[in-house]
């Protein structure tokens, strides 16, 4: 079991910097999820923990021992890749064993390994069949086999489930999950859909052109995050951000919209007055009324998306654009008239030129 | 199975190289250089070697056994390439067809093409015999033509070679032919059906341009193949008679392996490349101009 | 397409034609190898009169035959195997690889391609007499003399770097990340992805060997090293060489190339027009 450390990694492509200045610290036995839309360098960082390029400058710790300069055969890592990457001359058993062969392990000791992960994996059916006999999910699975049969240190999975249809990605997601949970092995897992950042991540590191924007656990980022970056990444549908500028009127802070209404906001936000900020409201944390109440702000429905488990409906007014979502069936449609009230609570303040987010007062 | 530590990398693909590099090396690089050098010089056996900078070059232009050879070899490309493409392309359009019994057809006449120049020209030696009783002979006879010398005639030799070199070439051209005759969009054969289009029409219009690419290739290998050609001759006619049948290479061959004038040799050698270049250089300019169309 | 009935006789008697004149003369040598009485020289038969395996025993035994296929199977066959090899590794560096001087290489082994080996065949010749420098000995008059020009074969090397370069490179990170060295990608990720064209090169490779005159002919001059090609035109002079025999001879010359052709001609013709049409 091996932490892992990347200290001030960097990586340039000629003249091109691409990571900067990234640390990232995984515990062992932690699953930590790399989050970041393209570009962003997630894999980057991946391969570079792999030993699959070079850092340009920085170093990579992995289980106590600095591996910057050993190639990707010495770190004790396996990895599973976006496009499975198994060989397609060798069969589901000989793909698994490949790097036991390799290493000069007997042929018994060999099989006997394979078959224990085949079983683990429900593979041990399509042990003698070609990958090209094999369905994408499957075939997923052997990719994984390859990777659980070597026991290393740390599991690196390169955006695992982006070839998989939709259905198929929350199975194995859920098997991935359940993997992490028997083996207990420190995983680096690399994809641009938050929503299997939050299902697996135990830590999620968001990335944004090569640099950190936030670290923490799924609620943290969910419930906090550090600016408006992060607040727009995480969480679906995604995060309304409304532009509008602090009024403060005694002991009330308010902020004002741009079509002239207002929002309350907690008074424990260090604002000050006439300061312009970027006010964030999740879809879900908005209340819809259909009755004409004095409270909220007053919209016109433009779109509805009904799941039959989630409702999604786009508002519009002029020069403001909300999305709320719930989960109760209403009965909404295009041009309705309809009032949206948020929860003071869950409201998200960033400074405008920042884009920072702004902290409650200390000492209030 | 040690990896190598990172700072030997850069010496893995030079590893993988250096077989190839080693031969390519000894047997190609290293003999283009001695030949330059050997152009520039006297080759003598006894004593060194002497200067003789661009004498060499000098001769050639003004050997008129060397022009001699230089018309045969122009005469041989040209009409090999000429007669040659056409029968070719006719051949490939005859048997066009997906068919078995035309596929069966099209893998029997590629024979000549697999088998070695060498042999080629002992058969075309039996067929052409200039005896009345050779195969050629025999054959013009029914229609009361006397029996010829073929290639022991001075003035047919060289035909009767360019005949081994088209004949052999057909098949080898009818296939790239066929690839370019497959690529070319049906829709256009229908749109020109449309158009009221006859056959003959229909082939100047749509069949030849969309077969320039595979004339292209045709015309280019068989012009750089013909302008070296060597075995042909020097099996069939061994240049004669009389030296009628004389190209390029067998005066290279015969200058520096019988009259052992190495210098010379090597000279005439490298003038044959040059112009090679110069060929190959000018086609795919050509191409590339007729290309912007 | 329906035809009318003069539209296919028409046909037929092209595809006759067409038979008779590029296979007719091959049918003839067979004919008359196998007739027993001695034919005229420049005749050839139809059909043997009398059918005797004779001529091709003595090809065989008196005339050498053997010996001289067996040359031209062993260089053939050997330095095919050589051939591939050698452009295989070279492929690898140049596909897979990226190194300074890499554009140098290319064009250098680029170069050879247009450069017809007729060309060299004097420096070459002096080239292969001349004494190498440890051992001393030149390698005139030997195999290695008739296999190792021909190793070095840009054709084979551009056309296997071609089809490498198409391999994922997931394949070769997975490959390392399971901890395989160079040497063990090559040999197991590579190699096996690239089967259908190593196939093509050495069938390409067989031929132009087996092919090879002005080689041999400057390579040697002992006649027991003769390949076939070679030794056909002295045996032509040879006073003791009956028609039939020689023509026997011609016979066993021209069945292994055939045989190859015959047997891989599916992949021989998907060869030649990938590289054909491509200009």
């Amino acid at each position: 079991m091996g932490a892992v450390e990347v200290r001030n990694i960097g990586k340039s492509f000629g003249s091109i910097d691409v990571i900067h200045d990234v640390s990232i610290t995984v515990e062992p036995g932690e699953f930590c999820v790399l989050i970041g839309p393209s570009g962003s360098g997630k894999s980057t960082i991946l391969r570079l923990i792999a030993g699959l390029e070079e850092a340009s400058t920085g170093a990579v710790h992995i289980g106590g021992r600095e591996v910057t300069q050993l190639p990707p055969k010495q770190r004790d890592i396996a990895m599973v890749f976006q496009t499975y990457a198994l060989y397609p001359q060798m069969t589901v058993a000989e793909n698994m064993g490949f790097a036991l062969r390799l290493a000069g392990m007997p042929k018994d000791e060999i099989r006997q390994k394979v078959q224990a992960t085949a079983k683990l994996l429900e593979l041990s059916e399509l042990l003698d069949r070609l990958p090209k006999a094999l369905s994408g999910g499957q075939r997923q699975r052997v990719s994984m086999g390859r990777a659980i049969v070597r026991n290393p240190s740390v599991f690196l999975f390169d955006e695992p489930l982006s070839n998989l249809d939709a259905k198929l990605r929350a199975q194995v997601r859920g098997e991935i999950a359940d993997l992490h949970k028997r083996l207990k092995t420190t995983s680096i897992y690399v994809t641009h859909d938050q929503i299997e950042a939050m299902a697996l991540g135990q830590k999620i590191v968001v990335l944004k052109d090569g640099r950190v924007e936030q670290v923490g656990k799924p609620m943290d980022l969910y419930n906090a995050p550090r600016n408006v970056f992060v607040a727009g990444f995480i969480g679906t549908p995604s995060i309304n951000l409304l532009q509008g500028r602090v009024c403060i009127d005694g002991g009330e802070k308010t902020v004002e919209l741009s079509d002239g209404s207002g929002i309350t906001v907690d008074n424990r936000h260090a604002v000050a007055d006439c300061q312009t900020v970027v006010l964030g409201l999740r879809p879900e944390h908005l209340r819809i009324c259909t009755a004409a109440d004095s409270e909220g702000l007053a919209l016109t429905v433009t779109a509805v998306e009904n799941t039959g488990s989630d409702m999604v409906v786009s508002c519009e007014k002029t020069g403001l654009r909300l999305v709320a979502a719930f989960k109760e069936q209403r009965e909404l449609v295009a041009g309705q008239a309809v009032r949206l009230l948020p929860d003071h609570s869950k409201v998200h303040l960033f400074d405008s030129a920042s884009e920072q987010r702004v902290p409650f007062d200390s000492g209030a | 199975m040690q990896s190598k530590p990172r700072q030997w990398q850069w010496a893995v693909p030079w590893l993988f190289l250096a077989p190839a590099l080693i031969v390519f090396t000894w047997f190609k690089f290293v003999p283009i250089a001695k030949g330059m050098v050997m152009s520039l010089h006297n080759m003598k056996f006894f004593g060194p070697d002497e200067w003789v900078g661009l004498a060499h070059y000098e001769r050639a232009i003004s050997d008129s056994a060397l022009h001699a050879a230089v018309g045969n070899t122009l005469l041989y490309v040209i009409v090999s390439t000429v007669v040659g493409g056409v029968l070719a392309f006719c051949v490939a359009l005859a048997l066009q067809d997906q068919a078995r019994h035309v596929r069966i057809i099209r893998t029997a006449i590629f024979i000549p093409a697999v088998t070695s120049v060498a042999i080629l020209s002992e058969i075309w030696r039996i067929v052409f015999y200039p005896a009345a009783n050779g195969v050629a002979n025999s054959f013009i006879a029914l229609f009361y033509i006397p029996a010829q010398s073929w290639m022991a005639d001075p003035d047919q030799a060289l035909y009767v070679v360019i005949l081994l070199q088209i004949w052999k070439s057909i098949p080898y051209n009818m296939v790239i032919f066929l690839a370019g005759l497959a690529g070319i969009n049906r829709e256009l054969y229908d749109a020109a059906d449309v158009d009221g289009a006859n056959v003959w029409r229909k082939l100047w219009h749509v069949t030849l341009p969309g077969l320039i690419p595979a004339f292209s290739v045709v015309i280019m290998l068989s012009f750089i193949r013909g302008f070296r050609v060597f075995t042909e001759i020097y099996t069939t006619t061994g240049g004669g008679p009389a030296g009628r049948t004389e190209v390029i290479m067998t005066v290279i061959f015969k200058t520096g392996f019988e009259r052992l004038d190495y210098g010379y040799a090597a000279a005439v050698s490298f003038l044959l490349v040059a112009f090679t270049v110069l060929l190959t250089v000018l086609h795919i300019t050509i191409k590339n101009r007729i290309s912007r169309f | 397409m329906t035809q009318t009935l003069s539209q296919k006789f028409a046909r037929v008697v092209l595809y006759a034609f067409l038979l008779i004149v590029f296979c007719g003369p091959f049918w003839g040598i067979l004919a008359t190898a196998f007739n027993s009485a001695t034919v005229q020289p420049g005749k050839l038969l139809l059909w043997p009169e009398e059918f005797t395996l004779r001529h091709f025993s003595y090809a065989w035994h008196e005339a050498k035959a053997y010996v001289y296929l067996f040359n031209s199977l062993l260089v053939a066959l050997i330095g095919t195997a050589l051939q591939t090899l050698v452009s295989a590794m070279a492929a690898y560096a140049l596909a897979r690889k990226r190194f300074r001087g890499m554009a140098v290489v290319s064009l250098a082994i680029l170069s050879t391609m247009m450069l017809p080996e007729e060309v060299i065949a004097i420096p070459l010749y002096l080239t292969l007499q001349a004494k190498i420098p440890v051992l001393d000995v030149s390698l005139y008059n030997t195999y290695f003399a008739l296999i190792l020009p021909v190793v070095g074969w840009a054709f084979s090397v551009f056309l296997l770097t071609e089809f490498m370069k198409a391999v994922p490179q997931d394949l070769e990170d997975a490959a390392r990340v399971d901890g395989a060295s160079e040497l063990q990608i090559f040999r197991h990720v590579i190699l096996p992805l690239v089967k259908p064209a190593l196939g093509t090169a050495a069938i390409f490779g067989f031929l132009m060997i087996w092919d090879q005159y002005l080689l041999p002919l400057i390579a040697v001059d002992k006649r027991e090293l003769y390949t076939i090609p070679v030794v056909l035109r002295s045996m032509r002079v040879d006073e003791i060489m009956q028609s039939n025999i020689f023509i026997a001879v011609t016979v066993i010359a021209t069945v292994p190339s055939v045989l190859v052709y015959l047997a891989l001609q599916r992949q021989f013709n998907s060869g030649l027009t990938a590289g054909a049409v491509k200009g």
